[in-house]
């Protein structure tokens, strides 16, 4: 009960006065609070306290120093409706921690309320028009309120978004980035964050938030305000972006090696034939003709290799650039072309080339007949002397794609070279041991890439070498 | 051991080079220059390394006073023949003219970088490219002083 020398106090107050207990039950009105709230109740203990405690507008909390503070509209017992300016103090006595709350009512609030009102139904039906998702905290950073579009968009409803609630639809992986922020949470700064979050359809997009605090007119904080954007297409977008970029970057590099090696590998048969013609011309000249067919084997040497680059680096170029659109091929029949392309080699070097049961793919057949072509003839070419080359193509199925190997009993290849033979122009062999321009097996790979393979080698040198690719089903 | 007509040893060149029309080029080059040299070929980098560490089927071969070095060259290529020089004691002491065909600027710089001692493009015409020859043999084996250590 209160002491009664306060309610002798407060009876003579002009103030409108409510005392309330420990619990925040009203225990004391005055007179003039009685006539304000037009609350007639026998029992003081009735009155509801919390529709004065409501909404809270110019809200400035309790703190050593002040009294806590705020703006709200009251209902009378009459049914009209007033706005009523609080004030609330503590009040320690005997041990227990009475409130006094003020009330007081100006007309000139009632402009205040209606003004605020129609700000407040500008807003919500600005912020519920606006495709941004937005949301409000108060200054303990619960969230209270969330937009239309917020709700539309994670098809939860206000009550279970409310506090923490909105967090449970964070994708877990991306919770950390809250925790990244914290510090600038806690120190009521602006923040822009990026993370995923489920929408009604249970996928998860990719929201750009951003934070920015609220103050009150003391300068206090009153929480955070927060807009978002699905920015999952831009997402995407840029992901694409930054493939076709590495892509462009991939191509300029093989351009900027092609021109390197291009003009470096050229040169040189075209050194061999100049300078050799020269010398012919020399030996001539001097009557001198001893000789003569040495020197006129390194210039035709010289022309027949420009031929044979010119060609391989067509053959190159065109593996993207002219390549033909994907339609089931049998390789079966692939293989026969083969052997028959490669028919001369085979009977020079008495060759025997074999295949097992080859499956159909879907690629283009020009390539992969170049490919396995390629393939075949290098496993005729990097033989022992005086061993029959022994050739075997054969398809392992590895479930969702295709394994095809080329198997040969030739020289074989250190594994220190296994990744350098697939560069273009990188050659392993003297010419005068083994012909070629470094192109074949760079094709190869270019080939393998454009139909979402890999290639590589397995080998033993001495014993021979399998090269391997893979092709989708 | 060589000795040449004056009684001296006969300056030794290695010649790092795949292609044998270069090969012979520079033979014939060296026959029209009056300083009498032996000439020893390897067509590939590893045998250039095996040769100068004196491994394998090169086990009695000879010191080299000149190393003429191609770039392009099968299983390793001239810089990773001139790194693997320039970081032994003895061997890098031996002259090395990088001999080829690239005029990149990264070419140049990096041979440079790993000390080459010279850097000489191959002239397409055979008068010129004995012109370079002729040049390289009396700069370094009449000019400069080398050691044989």
């Amino acid at each position: 009960m209160i002491p009664e020398q306060f309610k002798t106090f407060f009876d003579t107050y002009t103030e409108a006065v409510l005392v309330t207990d420990d619990a925040d039950a009203p225990v004391y009105m005055n007179a003039p609070c009685r006539e304000l709230t037009g609350f007639n109740g026998g029992n003081v203990a009735a009155f509801p306290i919390a529709d004065i405690s409501k909404v809270k507008v110019n809200y400035t909390p309790a703190n050593d120093k002040k009294n806590g503070r705020w703006e709200c509209s009251y209902k009378r017992a009459n049914g009209n409706e007033l706005w009523f300016k609080v004030s609330v103090s503590p009040l320690p006595v005997d041990g227990k921690n009475w409130k006094i709350y003020t009330l007081s009512y100006n007309p000139a609030h009632e402009q205040l309320r209606e003004t605020l009102q129609l700000s407040e139904s500008r807003f919500t039906s600005l912020a519920d028009e606006t495709p941004v998702m937005i949301w409000m905290t108060d200054h303990t950073n619960l969230t209270y309120y969330f937009n239309k579009s917020w709700l539309d968009f994670t098809g939860r409803k206000l009550e279970e978004e409310v506090g923490t609630g909105w967090f449970q639809g964070v994708h877990p992986d991306d919770t950390q980035v809250f925790n990244d922020i914290g510090h600038l949470l806690r120190n009521n700064i602006n923040y822009s964050v990026e993370y995923r979050l489920k929408r009604h359809d249970g996928q998860y997009r990719y929201i750009l938030e951003i934070g920015t605090p609220r103050f009150l007119p003391d300068g206090s904080f009153g929480g955070y305000m927060g807009s978002c954007l699905d920015i999952t297409e831009m997402k995407m977008a840029q992901v694409e972006l930054a493939a076709q970029t590495k892509e462009l970057q991939r191509s300029n590099e093989e351009l900027e090696q092609f021109a390197y090696v291009a003009s470096h590998d050229l040169q040189e048969p075209l050194r061999m034939i100049s300078s050799y013609v020269q010398l012919i011309s020399k030996r001539i000249e001097s009557g001198k003709t001893e000789g003569l067919g040495e020197y006129m084997q390194f210039a035709i040497g010289g022309v027949n290799r420009i031929q044979a680059l010119i060609n391989d680096l067509l053959q190159y170029s065109r593996v993207n650039r002219k390549g033909n659109p994907f339609a089931p091929v049998d390789l079966n029949e692939v293989m026969k072309i083969v052997t028959a392309h490669l028919m001369n080699r085979i009977s020079e070097t008495g060759a025997k080339v074999t295949f097992g049961e080859m499956p159909i793919v879907n690629g283009d057949s020009f390539q992969l007949i170049r490919l396995l072509q390629n393939l075949t003839e290098n496993a005729i070419k990097f033989k022992v002397p005086d061993r029959t080359p022994e050739v075997h193509v054969f398809a392992e199925d590895r479930g969702d794609y295709w394994k095809i190997a080329v198997k040969d009993n030739g020289i074989g290849i250190d594994d220190k070279f296994y990744s350098r033979i697939f560069v273009i122009f990188q050659r392993l062999h003297a010419r005068e041991d083994y012909e070629g321009t470094g192109i074949g097996l760079a094709v190869c790979k270019k080939i393998v890439e454009r139909h979402g393979g890999e290639i590589w080698v397995e080998s033993k040198t001495g014993e021979g070498s399998t090269f391997f690719f893979t092709i989708k089903k | 051991m060589n000795f040449s007509r004056n009684g001296r040893e006969k300056p030794r060149i290695l010649l790092v080079e795949d292609n044998p029309g270069d090969i012979r080029l520079t033979q014939e080059a060296l026959k029209e220059s009056h300083t009498d040299v032996h000439l020893d070929v390897v067509t590939d980098g590893e045998q250039a390394v095996d040769f100068l560490y004196r491994r394998g089927k090169f086990a009695d071969a000879q010191r080299p006073s000149l190393i003429l070095l191609d770039l392009n060259l099968p299983k390793k290529n001239g810089i990773e023949v001139l790194k693997e020089i320039k970081v032994d004691a003895s061997l890098k002491k031996i002259p090395v003219i990088v001999l080829t065909t690239s005029d990149a600027d990264h070419d140049i710089n990096k041979a440079y970088s790993l000390h080459a001692n010279c850097y000489i493009l191959k002239p397409v015409d055979f008068d010129d490219f004995a012109k370079v020859i002729r040049l390289v043999e009396s700069f370094w084996f009449n000019t400069a002083k080398l050691t044989s250590e």
